[in-house]
């Protein structure tokens, strides 16, 4: 891999409640390359969402973030709040599942658009909403320059999620995190998205982290895919090979799990008995009481993630039945 | 055995008029919807939002009355059942937000056995109970969760005790609206086989709404497209997914993403443009037409009717050859 532009080591999240203290990322390391677009997989309760709020600076008021999350050699964790928002107004955005309530809806869309461009470039006004019609040309709103006048309750919702990447791109950033953004759409809009997020990740060099649910959308879009299941990565793989050899039992029963379109159908499908498990620190591996194929340790030695070096180059996966002997 | 029958069913919503005091008006959601449905088979209806899915499996079970053409339950017309709320034991739907779905101050127990006070009333309480617990046995839940509250569930449980609570009353028919939309993928696949099992073990009709046309092929027998409030396609389940004819049937198949990324590395780039027309002003022809790679003249200005294109398949489009 080229040098990192995002390397994140042993990042947790721990949320205070009354109950006592709930761990939802529990020691995740990754790293994404410039222009790299990386997909985080993983069901509810995985805590694939909490990775990006965590480096945003989102974190709920009970939510604390540990480990390090060096981003253009920085520390995003241990920058002060001053500091932090110059990196989220410029190198660094985020958009997210409901575009509907990431918009100011008094607001008209041009006029969103620009106010960061004044606040974090210093343009004038008028130099910053010939810009956002520019961009939103670029996102493809058709008639750009009368849509800047009108509200969001004005678009539909394929619409106001390519508003959000307009926004997220004024700035052009180095990174931007999507926090499921086809989730809320129709299959035929979540395709144009979906392609217009690969054009403007090949044509700006962007880099993306998408965290989805999907993995279709993963296919679609991503060079490389970690998954992700009780706060820990499971696998970690590049796109092409993840799908024809998922390693691990969890990243399996996932893919045995998916109705298909195209391959033969089977008179029932996989499925993973159980139900997610919601963070936690589990003493072994978090999977293991709904894993098919556990062992007796698996329960209570915590597997490392390690090099799968017979399945190609950048597999990895955390499961005691792959490890190499010691 | 036939249970279910559409004939041209139409629904429409009351809406304001035009104008403040002008009368309200009925806004036409679903045109022309025929189609018979057999015991122990599932019609998977499939479309986008706003296509009137949902508001179809409503107006099946009169949930929402029909504003044109006609319903038959096991050849009555469902307008002449007098005592339609005890019939309704028959034929009962399962919702997409499963959590929603359950009051929750009940326990278990009493809201899978609710229904049955309305189609068994002189069924005594401890029998109701034992109804009850029967029922989520069926769908894999054990005794214990009797005198649970529907907090303690997760979204996978809480669509069983939505389908223990449908299955209650012994019915022969469910309408299952995007039951399995909110549900993690793993958690989809158990809800999905369940209903697979039910069907197969009680004979059970399916109408099976969904947006997700992967899942609909998995669990239907035969397949219904619809866009805009209209049926745009109607085929059974094989030679739909060999072959979908429609234009709008292929541009959805398209837009799935499949986890395979040989196949979708080479679907960039093939999105449709355009957005649906509004249900408030639906175009004057084919209901595709403002995003259809195919369209011509014609396509705008006329509608193309449903009809049969193979043998056993409808289809509404100006341009498939009939056989």
């Amino acid at each position: 891999m080229t040098a990192s532009l995002l390397s994140i080591r042993d990042l947790t999240v721990r949320f205070r409640l009354p109950q006592g203290q709930a761990v939802a990322v529990d020691g995740v390391s990754l790293d994404v390359a410039p222009g790299e677009v990386l997909g985080i997989v993983g069901e509810s309760g995985s805590g694939k969402s909490q990775i990006l709020y965590a480096m945003m600076g989102l974190l709920a008021a009970n939510g604390r973030a540990g480990g390090q999350v060096l981003f253009q050699g920085q520390d995003l964790l241990a920058l002060p709040p001053r500091d932090l928002d110059r990196v989220r107004g410029q190198a660094l955005s985020m958009i997210f599942q409901d575009p509907m309530t990431s918009l100011n809806p008094y607001m008209r869309v041009g006029d969103q658009l620009a106010e960061g461009l004044i606040v974090h470039k210093g343009l004038s006004r008028a130099q910053a909403r010939a810009e956002a019609v520019r961009m939103l040309d670029r996102v493809r709103i058709p008639d750009a320059a009368a849509r800047a006048r009108r509200f969001p309750h004005e678009f539909s919702g394929g619409m106001r999620q390519r508003v959000m990447i307009a926004m997220a791109l004024l700035a052009q950033p180095r990174l931007l995190l999507a926090d499921e953004p086809t989730t809320a759409l129709d299959v035929t809009i979540q395709a144009q998205v979906l392609d217009l997020m690969a054009d403007l990740a090949r044509e700006t060099g962007t880099a993306i982290i998408l965290v989805t649910h999907d993995l279709g959308v993963v296919a679609r879009l991503c060079d490389r895919v970690v998954v992700l299941y009780g706060g820990r990565v499971m696998e970690e793989a590049p796109a092409e090979t993840l799908f024809d050899s998922p390693a691990h039992p969890y990243t399996r029963g996932l893919l045995a799990a998916m109705p298909r379109l195209e391959t033969a159908l089977t008179p029932r499908l996989g499925t993973i008995p159980g139900t997610p498990r919601s963070g936690g620190t589990a003493t072994g591996c978090p999977f293991a009481d709904r894993c098919a194929v556990r062992l007796p340790h698996c329960a209570t030695t915590r597997p490392a993630l390690h090099e799968l070096r017979a399945l190609g180059s950048g597999r990895r996966s955390a499961c005691h039945l792959s490890e190499p002997a010691p | 055995m036939t249970l279910l029958e559409t004939r041209n069913l139409g629904v429409g919503y009351r809406v304001p008029g035009p104008g403040l005091i002008s009368a309200p008006r009925l806004l036409p959601i679903v045109h022309d919807v025929s189609f018979t449905l057999d015991a122990g088979r599932t019609l998977g209806v499939v479309g986008e939002s706003g296509c009137g899915k949902s508001t179809l499996g409503r107006a099946l079970l009169r949930l929402i009355e029909p504003s044109a053409g006609q319903v038959l339950w096991q050849g009555q017309d469902m307008a002449q059942i007098a005592d339609l709320r005890r019939r309704r034991a028959e034929m009962q739907i399962i919702f997409q937000d499963p959590v929603a779905a359950l009051d929750p101050r009940m326990t278990l127990a009493r809201i899978v056995s609710r229904p049955l006070a309305t189609f068994e009333p002189g069924l005594r309480r401890a029998e109701a109970r034992a109804r009850a617990i029967a029922a989520l046995e069926q769908v894999g839940l054990s005794a214990d969760f009797a005198d649970r509250y529907p907090h303690e569930l997760s979204g996978g449980q809480a669509q069983r005790v939505g389908i223990a609570r449908a299955l209650v009353g012994r019915p022969k028919m469910i309408v299952c609206d995007e039951p399995v939309s909110a549900l993690d993928v793993s958690i989809q696949a158990q809800v999905i086989n369940l209903l697979m099992d039910l069907q197969e073990r009680m004979g059970l009709a399916l109408v099976f709404i969904s947006h997700n046309l992967a899942v609909v092929r998995h669990i239907s027998h035969e397949v219904m497209v619809m866009c805009l409030g209209r049926v745009v396609e109607q085929a059974p389940r094989a030679e739909f997914y060999a072959r979908p004819l429609h234009p709008y049937s292929q541009a959805l198949m398209q837009a799935v993403p499949e986890p395979d990324p040989r196949r979708e590395k080479g679907r960039v780039g093939t999105a449709l443009q355009g957005e649906l027309p509004s249900v408030l002003a639906p175009p004057p022809g084919c209901v595709f037409a403002s995003r259809c790679p195919r369209a011509a003249e014609i396509c705008r200005t006329t509608r193309p009717e449903l009809r049969q294109v193979a043998p056993g398949r409808l289809a509404a489009c100006h341009f498939i050859e009939a056989p």
